[in-house]
C-alpha cells in the first residue's frame, strides 16, 4: 500500500496503542471507501436513469405506446402528413417515436464537428509539437485551453446569434440553424481535446528518434511525417475517439443552433434534433411516469453507455501508445 | 527525390500546420472579440446589481449572478471533501498494481466523460424523484418540499460533474509534494494518516484551491444539467432557503436566446450577460492557473 | 576479427591496443576544424578548436564531461543547429569546404557525416524499414532490389546480418540493447556516409555488447573516416589511431593515441589520463 516502508506499527521497538492503531485502521477504511465514490457514481447514474427508462418495456401503458420495433423500425402511418417511414413526433394523436431521425442528426452534426475539429487540431499540434519556436508554443496551448473554457451555452449563444447569420449570408441556406451551424460550433467546443490528446502524444515520441531522423538527413517535415506521427498515432486516434465522444453528448450548442427539427433526411443544411437536444427540449413537458417520459430517459441510457464505452476504448488506446513508445523498447 | 523538392515539403507542411494554428486562435479572438464588442456598453454596476425589468429587455442580472453563486458555492462546500479524499486515496494510499486502483481510476475517468444531460436525467432521477421524495416522506410526512427541483439537488448534481475536476487537481498538487518531507514525517514516528492529513495536505493546499476553482469555473459554464433540477427563468426573490429554485446565468442565456419573444430588444442585454458569465469564466481560470504557477515555483525554490 | 594483442601496452593506462600497420607516410585530411568556437546564447562551448580528421582513422575525442566533446561532434554535422540560440565562429573544412557556410545544404550534409547516438533509438518500426529509412528519404534506390540490397550489405557491415536476416519485418524494438546499437549503425551506414559520428556508442551497453561495438569500429576503419567522443580512455586507447583531449572547451592536445598516451605533452593531459580528475 504505501511505498514508504517505515511503519510504526507492531513489530518495531514499542507496541503502537490500540486506539491510535484502531484510529488509523479507520481513516484508511474511510480513504478506500471514498475512493469507490466515482464509481458509486457511475453506478447511481446507470441505475437511476435505468429505472426511469426500463419500465417502457414492460408498463402496458407504454407497450401499447412504444416498443423496441416502434423506436427503430420503419412504420406505416395512415396520415400523408408522416410521408416518411421515420418520425420522431411524440407530441401528437398518433405519438410517433422512431429513433432514426434523432440518430441521423446526432451523426450528422458529429460528421460535420469531426470533419471541422480533427484536421485542424491535428495540424495545429503538429505545428506546436513539430515546429514552432517556443513563444509560440507558450502562445498557442493556453489559447487552446481558453478555448476548452468556454462555456457550451456561450458556444451555442455564438452559433445561434452570429454564425447562423453568416453562413446565412455566404451559402444562404434554406434554413438558417441547420447541422452545419450546429457542427461547426461543435467542432469549436471539441478542438481543446483532440488538440491536447495529439499534442501529448506527440510529445511522448521521445527526442532520440527525431535526432535520429536529423541525423540521416531528414527535414522537420519528413521527420514528423515519417517518424513521429506514425509513432504517434494510437494516441491521435484516441484523441479523434475522445473528442467524438464529447461531440455526441453535447447538448447546449445543438439545442440552440440546430433547428431542433427532427427530419429525417441525409441533407446537412436543413435543420435537425440530436438525441442529446431531444432530451433537453422535451423533458420540461412531458408527464411524469408517461410513454413519452421513458424514452427521453431511454435515450440518456443509450447516450450514457455508448460514450462509456468510447472514453474506455479511448483511454484504452492511449494506454497503449504509452507501452509501445517505452514499454518494450 | 531532388533536395529541393524536399524543402518545399518542409516548407508546406510547416505553413500548413502553422495555418490551422492561426486559425484556431483566429476564430478564438473572433468570438471574443464579438462578444466584447456588442455586450461592453451594457456591463454598468446597475446591470451587475438590479433585477430584470419589462421582460427581460431591461434591468440587469443580478439575480442570475446571485443563483449562479450561491449554487457554485453550495456545490463547492460538497465536492472539495470527498474529491480532497479520493485524491488522497490515488496519490497516497493506493497500491498502483492493484485491481482495485485501476477500477477507481477508470472510474473517475469515465466519469469525466458522462455527457451532461445525462447528469441532468440523474439529477432528476436519483435526486429529486429519489432522495427529495424520500426526505419528504421521512421529514414531512409525504408533503412536497424536497420531493422537487430545488437548488440543493442542482448543487448536488454539479458536484458529481466536477468530482474528476477536483481529483485531478488535487493529485497532481499531493504527486508535486517532495518525498522528502513524507520520509521526514515517517521518521519522527508518524502514522500515514499524520503524515498526509499534518504534512502532505498542508503543503498541497494550493493544489486544492486550484481544483476548487476550476470546479467552480467547470460548474459555472453547465446548463444542461440543471435544466430541470432547480433552474428557473423569472422567479419573484432570491434563493434563500436549500429547497427554493433559482435563476442562473448560463440558464438565462439559453432562454433568453431561444424563448425570447423579442430577440432585438433582448439582444444587447444578452450579449452583455455573455460577457459577464465568458469574464467570470477566464478570470476563475487564469486565477488557476496563477495559483498553479506560484505553486510550481515555489516548489522549484525548495 | 582482428584480436587485440599485449605487445603493446601503456603503462600510464594499462591497457592494451591493437597493432595496426604502420601508419601510411601522406595521410589525407578530411575534415579540419579551423579556429572553431561554439556559444549557446551567452556561455562559450568550445574555444578555438582546431583540429585534422584524417581519412579512413578512428578520432577519439576524450575529456572530462562538460568539456564540450558532445558539443564539437555535433558541429560536424550541424546537429547544433536545432538549439535555439546557438552560435559559432570559425570553419569547419570537408574536404576544403567550409561546412558552416550559409549555402551549405544540411540535408546532404548529414548524409555525408552520419551520426551514432549514446542511447540506441530505432525507430519504432520494422528492422528492415530503420535501415532502408534513410534510403528512403535521400532517394538512393532506384528500386525495391537495389534498397534491399543495400539493407543487407548495411547490415552485413554492422555485423548484424546474421541475426536478423530471418526477422527483418520485426519490429526493431525486439531487439537488445546491443543489437539495437549495432541496428543504428547499419541505418546510419546504408546512406553510405564519408564520415561517421558516433556519440559515446558503447557506453550505454554491457561489456560484452560493448567489446562487439569496439571490435565493429574497428572493421568500419577501412571504409569511413569515424570520429568517437568517449568518457572510456581505455576504450580510446583501445580503439583510436589519433585522439584529441578537451577540457573546459579548449582543445590540450591531439595527436596520435600511442604518442598522446605514452607520452602526453601537456600536464593536464597526463593528470586527466591517469586519473587525477575527470
Amino acid at each position: 500500500m504505501s511505498d514508504l516502508a517505515i511503519s510504526v506499527s507492531s513489530g518495531t521497538l514499542q507496541r503502537t496503542r490500540a486506539p491510535r492503531r484502531w484510529r488509523e485502521r479507520a481513516i484508511t477504511k474511510l480513504i478506500q471507501l471514498n475512493a469507490w465514490l466515482a464509481l458509486a457514481a457511475i453506478a447511481l447514474i446507470l441505475v437511476f436513469v435505468a429505472r426511469e427508462a426500463v419500465p417502457l418495456f414492460y408498463e402496458p401503458a407504454s407497450q401499447a405506446e412504444v416498443g423496441w420495433s416502434r423506436l427503430f423500425l420503419p412504420q406505416h402511418y395512415g396520415t400523408p402528413a408522416a410521408p416518411l417511414p421515420y418520425v420522431w413526433q411524440p407530441v401528437s394523436t398518433e405519438p410517433k417515436y422512431s429513433l432514426m431521425p434523432l440518430f441521423l442528426g446526432t451523426l450528422k452534426v458529429t460528421i460535420i464537428a469531426m470533419l471541422f475539429a480533427a484536421p485542424l487540431a491535428l495540424a495545429a499540434a503538429v505545428y506546436t509539437a513539430e515546429f514552432a519556436p517556443g513563444w509560440v508554443r507558450e502562445t498557442v496551448k493556453p489559447a487552446v485551453e481558453l478555448l476548452a473554457g468556454f462555456p457550451s451555452v456561450v458556444l451555442g449563444f455564438f452559433a445561434l446569434i452570429v454564425l447562423a447569420s453568416w453562413l446565412q449570408r455566404a451559402f444562404d441556406f434554406d434554413y438558417r440553424l441547420n447541422a452545419v451551424n450546429a457542427g461547426i460550433a461543435l467542432g469549436l467546443a471539441v478542438i481543446p481535446i483532440i488538440y491536447t490528446v495529439c499534442e501529448d502524444a506527440l510529445g511522448a515520441v521521445p527526442r532520440g528518434l527525431r535526432e535520429a531522423s536529423w541525423a540521416l538527413g531528414a527535414t522537420r517535415a519528413e521527420t514528423a511525417w515519417r517518424v513521429v506521427l506514425p509513432a504517434a498515432l494510437p494516441g491521435i486516434f484516441a484523441g479523434c475517439v475522445l473528442g467524438f465522444g464529447r461531440a455526441i453528448g453535447e447538448t447546449m450548442i445543438v439545442l440552440m443552433a440546430s433547428g431542433n427539427a427532427a427530419i429525417t433526411s441525409w441533407s446537412f443544411t436543413e435543420s435537425v434534433r440530436t438525441l442529446s437536444a431531444t432530451i433537453a427540449a422535451e423533458l420540461a413537458e412531458v408527464v411524469f411516469g408517461s410513454p413519452h417520459y421513458r424514452v427521453l430517459f431511454l435515450i440518456g441510457l443509450l447516450l450514457f453507455i455508448f460514450t462509456l464505452l468510447l472514453n474506455s476504448a479511448g483511454e484504452w488506446m492511449i494506454a497503449r501508445l504509452r507501452r509501445h513508445l517505452t514499454g518494450r523498447a | 527525390m531532388s533536395v529541393a523538392w524536399r524543402r518545399q515539403f518542409d516548407r508546406s507542411l510547416r505553413w500548413l500546420t502553422a495555418l490551422a494554428a492561426i486559425g484556431i486562435l483566429g476564430m478564438l479572438a473572433i468570438m471574443i472579440g464579438q462578444i466584447a464588442y456588442h455586450g461592453w456598453e451594457k456591463i454598468t454596476w446597475e446591470f451587475l446589481t438590479a433585477a430584470p425589468t419589462h421582460g427581460m429587455t431591461a434591468g440587469g442580472i443580478f439575480p442570475a449572478i446571485f443563483g449562479t453563486a450561491a449554487l457554485v458555492l453550495i456545490m463547492t462546500v460538497f465536492v472539495t471533501p470527498f474529491g480532497v479524499l479520493a485524491a488522497v486515496y490515488f496519490s497516497e494510499y493506493a497500491d498502483r498494481q492493484s485491481w482495485s486502483y485501476r477500477v477507481a481510476r477508470q472510474a473517475v475517468n469515465n466519469l469525466a466523460g458522462v455527457p451532461s444531460i445525462v447528469f441532468g436525467l440523474f439529477g432528476l432521477g436519483f435526486f429529486v424523484q429519489f432522495v427529495g421524495k424520500q426526505v419528504d416522506r421521512t421529514l414531512y410526512g409525504g408533503a412536497l418540499h424536497y420531493g422537487q427541483p430545488a437548488i440543493i439537488w442542482a448543487a448536488l448534481t454539479l458536484a458529481v460533474l466536477t468530482l474528476p475536476v477536483v481529483i485531478v487537481s488535487v493529485e497532481e498538487a499531493l504527486q508535486a509534494v517532495s518525498q522528502s518531507y513524507r520520509e521526514a514525517s515517517y521518521a519522527l514516528g508518524s502514522t500515514k494518516s499524520q503524515v498526509v492529513f499534518r504534512v502532505v495536505l498542508p503543503h498541497a493546499l494550493p493544489g486544492v484551491l486550484t481544483g476548487a476553482i476550476l470546479a467552480v469555473s467547470r460548474a459555472a459554464g453547465e446548463v444542461a444539467p440543471i435544466l430541470f433540477v432547480g433552474a428557473a427563468y423569472y422567479l419573484p426573490h432570491l434563493p434563500t432557503k436549500l429547497n427554493d429554485q433559482f435563476m442562473e446565468l448560463g440558464y438565462h442565456i439559453f432562454i433568453l436566446s431561444t424563448q425570447s419573444p423579442d430577440v432585438d430588444a433582448t439582444k444587447p442585454l444578452l450579449y452583455a450577460t455573455v460577457l459577464v458569465l465568458l469574464s467570470l469564466t477566464f478570470l476563475l481560470n487564469a486565477l488557476a492557473i496563477i495559483i498553479r504557477a506560484r505553486l510550481r515555483l515555489a516548489r522549484r525554490s525548495v | 576479427m582482428v584480436t587485440a594483442t599485449t605487445d603493446r601496452e601503456f603503462p600510464l593506462l594499462r591497457t592494451a591496443v591493437r597493432e595496426r600497420p604502420a601508419a601510411a607516410s601522406a595521410k589525407e585530411v578530411r575534415v579540419r576544424a579551423r579556429h572553431f568556437s561554439l556559444w549557446y546564447r551567452d556561455r562559450q562551448a568550445l574555444d578555438d578548436i582546431s583540429l585534422d580528421i584524417y581519412s579512413r582513422q578512428i578520432t577519439a575525442i576524450i575529456g572530462p564531461s562538460g568539456c564540450g566533446k558532445s558539443t564539437f561532434l555535433r558541429s560536424l554535422n550541424r546537429m547544433n543547429d536545432l538549439i535555439p540560440g546557438v552560435r559559432a565562429s570559425g570553419e569547419i573544412l570537408l574536404e576544403g569546404h567550409n561546412l558552416l557556410a550559409p549555402d551549405v545544404d544540411v540535408v546532404t550534409l548529414r548524409r555525408r557525416v552520419g551520426m551514432v547516438f549514446q542511447q540506441p533509438n530505432p525507430f519504432p518500426k520494422s528492422i528492415f524499414d530503420n535501415v532502408a529509412y534513410g534510403l528512403r528519404i535521400n532517394g538512393l534506390a532506384a528500386n525495391a532490389g537495389e534498397r534491399a540490397a543495400r539493407v543487407e550489405a548495411a547490415l552485413q557491415q554492422a555485423a548484424l546480418w546474421d541475426e536478423v536476416k530471418d526477422r527483418l519485418r520485426k519490429s526493431a524494438l525486439t531487439l537488445s540493447g546491443g543489437e539495437q546499437q549495432r541496428l543504428c549503425i547499419a541505418r546510419a551506414l546504408a546512406v553510405r556516409p564519408e564520415v561517421l559520428l558516433m556519440d559515446e556508442p558503447a557506453s550505454a551497453l554491457d561489456p560484452i555488447s560493448t567489446a562487439k561495438i569496439e571490435d565493429l569500429i574497428f572493421e568500419l576503419k577501412s571504409r569511413y573516416t569515424i570520429v568517437i567522443v568517449t568518457h572510456n580512455m581505455q576504450q580510446a586507447a583501445r580503439v583510436s589511431d589519433y585522439t584529441a583531449f578537451l577540457l573546459q572547451g579548449r582543445l590540450i592536445e591531439w595527436g596520435e593515441t600511442a604518442r598522446l598516451f605514452k607520452t602526453p605533452a601537456d600536464k593536464r593531459t597526463e593528470d586527466y589520463i591517469t586519473g587525477r580528475f575527470g
